[in-house]
């Protein structure tokens, strides 16, 4: 019967060896690797930590600024394509009736900017070249 | 290993007058027998040469953080079984990216070779059985691999390889049998 294998059995010695002199030698290699100060390494570490530190914020600020800037302009831009889309049939129509429809469309319009957006605005976006995911990347810092 | 002052040593350590000397007796002190804790770990000499350069890197780096709590030797350990961890797994995701197509029976493929390659290393002169016990090791866990070598090579306590693993005595005393199960059962697939 095949006897079970037991690792106490075995005989415990180090099967490793390694080049001649190794240890001999290891002391001045690794002391020749070694920056002259023990901190340094860490300082410039740490110089690049708050270097990268103060671009974030730096960056974070520009694109906080960008994204007002962006929504500035929508909103001018959603101004001026309602006027410039509901100024004909107030500026042609003849009757009341066609002031009352620009009326009309004019209290659609606001009650649709009560919830932030509206066909308006998602055309400024569009004409501001700018879509949700630009938004989102810049904010998120994945355009960077 | 030399007898070490260790108060002297790491009042040494915190002059920055004298702190590079003073490091360079700490390589000296431990520089073996941290070589051969990373070695049983890493099992090529090569790469335990890497790793033990980074680990003094690291400790030389990091030589303010050292606080005193421990033993200095301890320290060197655990960022030495630090270090060689981060290896193992960076050599892992490398084997996993190469084999992954092939799956277990590739695993066992390159367990054996590995017995084989060891064999033909120049750095290593064991027998048949001890190159099987080296790949026995290395097929384990590399936390599971680290607590074996530690206890059945240098038969360290299990309150010291807690400090230097931070795992419980209990989890390391598990985690040691089921290692010795794990290498018979080995040794019994390739009897």
């Amino acid at each position: 019967m095949k006897q079970k294998f037991n690792i106490d059995q075995l005989e415990k010695r180090n099967p490793f060896t390694t080049p001649k002199g190794y240890f001999e030698n290891l002391t001045e290699r690794v002391m020749s690797q070694l920056p002259e100060e023990p901190r340094a390494e860490q300082n410039q570490t740490a110089s690049k930590v708050v270097e990268l530190k103060s671009h974030n914020r730096a960056a974070k600020r520009s694109r906080i600024t960008w994204f007002l800037t962006t929504a500035a302009a929508a909103c001018i831009a959603g101004a001026f394509f309602w006027v410039t889309s509901s100024g004909p049939d107030i500026q042609n129509g003849t009757g009341s009736q066609s002031t009352q429809q620009a009326l009309a469309q004019n209290n659609t319009n606001m009650q649709e900017d009560e919830y932030g957006y509206d066909e308006y605005s998602e055309e400024a976006l569009s004409y501001a070249l700018v879509d949700e995911a630009d938004i989102y990347n810049y904010l998120s810092g994945a355009g960077m | 290993m030399k007898q070490v002052n260790e108060a002297e040593l790491i009042s040494r350590l915190r002059d920055p007058q004298t702190q590079r000397r003073a490091f360079e007796d700490v390589v000296n002190i431990y520089g073996q027998s941290l070589y051969w804790q990373i070695r049983r770990m890493v099992t090529y000499h090569d790469d335990a040469d890497d790793v033990l350069q980074n680990t003094f890197v690291k400790a030389w780096s990091s030589l303010h953080t050292f606080r005193g709590d421990s033993k200095l030797q301890t320290w060197l350990f655990r960022i030495a079984y630090n270090e060689a961890l981060t290896f193992l797994s960076h050599q892992h995701e490398t084997i996993s990216i190469d084999t992954s197509p092939l799956g277990d029976d590739d695993d066992e493929g390159s367990t054996l070779t590995l017995a084989n390659t060891l064999q033909s290393d120049p750095y290593f002169d064991g027998d048949e059985t001890e190159a099987l016990l080296q790949a026995a090791i290395a097929s384990l866990p590399s936390k599971q691999r680290a607590v074996f070598t530690m206890k059945y090579y240098q038969e360290m306590k299990y309150e010291d390889m807690s400090e230097i693993t931070g795992t419980s005595v209990g989890a390391l005393k598990a985690s040691y049998h089921l290692a010795v199960k794990k290498i018979e059962d080995f040794f019994h697939q390739h009897d």
